[in-house]
């Protein structure tokens, strides 16, 4: 069996002593800002970034991906005692989490969701070991049109996904797509929008936009707010759910992590989309769907394996596509760049250990994770109680190092603030970041690819329409817009927005 | 006509203004056609796209049904203007190599100033006074040296969560003195323990950068944070507390930063 041949290679590469310190480490981080509210997955794998230039690929990899799928565990043990989300994807999660918590029963809600948790990232680690090689396969024999469409499937489906407006959303991709233009044009050599400003000429910093539209703008929208937080500080008791528990919500648990896989391999998916969709199917299939948002365990259980299910499985585009689909994915294509690995279906044949590494990582930090949220449960807690005032200078320097460190000079701390003031803008217009990011790493890589399938049909723009794969990838966009556009969906996928 | 979603309002107007100054600024380049599409042709492009897109976003905010005030967020017109204004003399007088040096920190004053007028347009005061704190990092981190600049931008940046106290005023000057102490006092250690706590890891066959130790020690402080947290309640430590704490934990941060990547930065002032 090649799966399980592979699977060994990976186990090998995983167990190794030095990888198994950064999984921990990704681990606990992921978990720390997890709980943290006001401080996300994207923020602080960009803060990363910078450290991970001394690290071997593999490690910084493993480390980064223990980031995002460790916050997802984390973000729910915020939601359960503070009934704020310590992550984006938890936001469902409070509904009947907290509603536990109110009724005595945090230990219960925080231990369903931690195996809930454990349970899904073990599915998704087997999914991404079994339908990626498969999925690469065809994408090596992908040209420039299908890339295109590929990439245009991606971004209409971000935004498809994506709460709030849909047309913002487009003109939010469109607008990421002409800031990633910025810089030297690589057919023709001419420094386009740069100003004259020769910082400029290299591009606008992935590691700036980002920072500055997720971290300080959101510290600063954080500020804005005056703090109230009522923990449940009262002895968090008797973490195992009763068997009674457990027969209610393995039901969930499995249709949680059925629906969280499979968003999360679609393009624009992930751990939000997967906890929202989750939450929806759970009150719609559950008999008694009047006990939602009372304190239903199914309500914690479904939601929180869908996530991190989604969170794994939205490494499968960007593994075997070099496609983000996410911004913490297009995070992690930076991270890849920085170590001068090529994101795409290449990378599976080329550099095995690496592949097979990061997946069996995923199990080995799954299992991290059980270790370090339930008996370690009363820490998090402690950490919860730091205000926030204390905590964003601390964040903010961090931030700063991380981003003068890039090119050591004041241009790109300045150009981070900048941003952040643009991403105030955007909280406020309620224009979502997310799909600007997606725009802005894919921008120069859709040019690319539009340029030479047109040079290869001799100007034809009908090519993307000849090619069969690269037609199905339109169709499929094409039908995603008129669903969404279509009334009767845009009046449900309203409601699901604002029940959620 | 009125509009009734200001939100939708400004987003059309912010849509249509980006795309069409990408558009303008595009024509400088050449188009090209089709086959071999020039360096404008691509944003040219994008730029009508979102420019027709914001039209239809701006349309949305006269006749949503959703209804939000034309006022979306505090915005200064005026010192916009006057940012601009100061911002495009300091762009023309940038002075030569061999000025003096009070030339160049008159200059130096002026953009900052331009810039701190620009943030200010926006928002309520902590978004301009967080921000202003981080460009000040930037430029300051060169002459003044790391663990200055952190120390700055810790103090400025903690200033919206600062509760302005007669108390707090007349700690201050303990508290940092505190902090100049013990950022010394890291700076010291960890450049010690980049030897001898790193040859105990190497033994173990763990080669791990001193970033990680020094991560993990920020860890454990963190555990100390959270030890005290449990003892006494928050509202009793003042904002003087607040200030040293965190400025602990970031010279943490600094140090092991410094000491991993070998950044070639200046730790402390230099006069160059």
């Amino acid at each position: 069996m090649e799966l399980f041949h592979n699977l060994a290679i990976g186990f090998q590469v995983a167990l190794s002593f030095q990888n198994i310190f950064y999984c921990l480490m990704g681990c606990l981080l992921g978990t720390l800002i997890g709980v943290l509210p006001g401080i996300g997955p994207v923020a602080t794998i960009a803060m990363l970034l910078p450290v991970t230039f001394t690290l071997n690929p593999t490690s910084a990899l493993i480390m980064l991906a223990g980031i995002y799928y460790g916050a997802q565990y984390g973000g729910s043990t915020t939601a359960i005692l503070v009934n704020i989300p310590g992550e984006s994807s938890s936001v469902v999660t409070c509904l009947d989490g907290y509603q536990m918590a109110r009724q005595g029963r945090a230990g219960p809600a925080l231990g369903i969701a931690a195996i809930g948790s454990f349970f899904a990232g073990c599915v998704a680690t087997v999914i991404i070991a079994l339908f990626a090689p498969p999925l690469a396969e065809v994408a090596l024999k992908f040209g420039p049109a299908e890339y295109f469409s590929l990439m245009v499937l991606g971004l209409i489906a971000a935004t498809v996904l994506a709460h709030g407006s849909l047309i913002k959303a487009i003109a939010m991709v469109i607008l990421g797509l002409l800031l990633g233009l910025v810089g030297t044009d690589v057919n023709s050599g001419v420094a386009r929008f740069s100003f004259g400003v020769s910082e400029l000429s290299d591009g606008i910093g992935f590691v700036s936009v980002a920072m500055g539209v997720f971290g300080f703008a959101e510290i600063i929208a954080n500020l804005e707010q005056k703090e109230q937080r009522e923990v449940f500080t009262k002895k968090v008791s008797n973490l195992l759910p009763s068997l009674q528990d457990f027969k209610d919500s393995w039901a969930s648990i499995l249709r949680g992590t059925a629906l969280g896989s499979f968003l999360g391999i679609l393009p624009g998916g992930g751990a939000l989309l997967a906890s929202f969709a989750a939450y929806t199917l759970e009150k719609k299939v559950s008999k008694n769907s009047a006990n939602f948002g009372k304190g239903a365990i199914q309500g914690v259980a479904a939601p929180e394996s869908a996530n991190n299910a989604g969170a794994q499985t939205s490494f499968i585009p960007l593994l075997t596509l070099g496609i983000p689909s996410n911004p913490v994915m297009a995070l992690m294509i930076g991270a890849m760049m920085i170590q001068g690995i090529a994101p795409g279906p290449q990378v599976m044949t080329e550099r095995p250990q690496l592949f097979w590494g990061m997946i069996a990582s995923m199990w080995v930090g799954n299992l991290m994770l059980v270790v370090l949220n339930l008996p370690l449960i009363g820490m998090w807690i402690k950490l919860l109680m730091v205000p926030y005032r204390i905590l964003y200078p601390a964040i903010l320097v961090f931030c700063c190092i991380g981003v003068y460190s890039i090119s050591n000079s004041p241009f790109d701390v300045m150009q981070t603030a900048a941003f952040g003031v643009v991403g105030y803008i955007f909280v406020k217009l309620e224009c979502e970041p997310a799909p600007l990011i997606l725009g802005f790493i894919l921008g120069p890589l859709m040019e690319e690819n539009l340029r030479r399938a047109m040079l290869l049909s001799r100007g034809d723009p009908l090519v993307f329409f000849q090619r069969p794969i690269s037609l199905t990838m339109l169709v499929i966009a094409g039908l995603l817009l008129t669903i969404v556009v279509a009334p009767t969906v845009r009046k449900k996928r309203e409601e699901a927005f604002v029940e959620a | 006509m009125k509009i009734t979603n200001g939100k939708d309002f400004w987003a059309g107007v912010m849509f249509i203004a980006f795309g069409l100054a990408f558009m303008a600024v595009a024509q400088n380049y050449a188009m090209g056609n089709a086959v071999r599409m020039g360096p404008a042709y691509f944003p040219t492009v994008l730029g009508g796209i979102l420019a027709v897109l914001g039209a239809v976003v701006l349309f949305r905010g006269f006749v949503s049904k959703i209804s939000n005030p034309l006022a979306v967020f505090p915005f200064r017109f005026w010192l916009i203007v006057g940012g601009l204004i100061l911002g495009v003399i300091a762009y023309y007088t940038q002075p030569q190599r061999d000025a003096t040096i009070f030339a160049q920190i008159a200059h130096a004053l002026l953009a900052g100033v331009a810039i701190l007028l620009l943030f200010a347009a926006f928002g309520e005061r902590s978004l301009w006074v967080v921000l202003f704190a981080v460009v000040l990092f930037g430029y300051l981190l060169k002459p003044l040296g790391l663990v200055m600049a952190v120390f700055v931008l810790t103090i400025v940046s903690a200033v919206p969560g600062f509760a302005w106290t007669r108390k707090d005023f007349q700690m201050l000057p303990a508290y940092v003195a505190v902090g100049v102490l013990l950022t010394y006092l890291t700076l010291v250690v960890s450049s010690w323990i980049q030897h001898p706590v790193l040859t105990v890891f190497g033994a173990v066959g763990l080669n791990l950068p001193p970033v990680l130790v020094l991560l993990l020690m920020e860890i454990g402080l963190g555990a100390v944070l959270a030890f005290f947290a449990g003892r006494y309640k928050w509202p009793q430590i003042t904002a003087g507390h607040v200030t040293v704490l965190s400025f602990a934990l970031a010279v943490f941060s600094v140090a092991s930063f410094v000491h991993g990547l070998g950044l070639p930065m200046n730790v402390w002032p230099s006069l160059e």
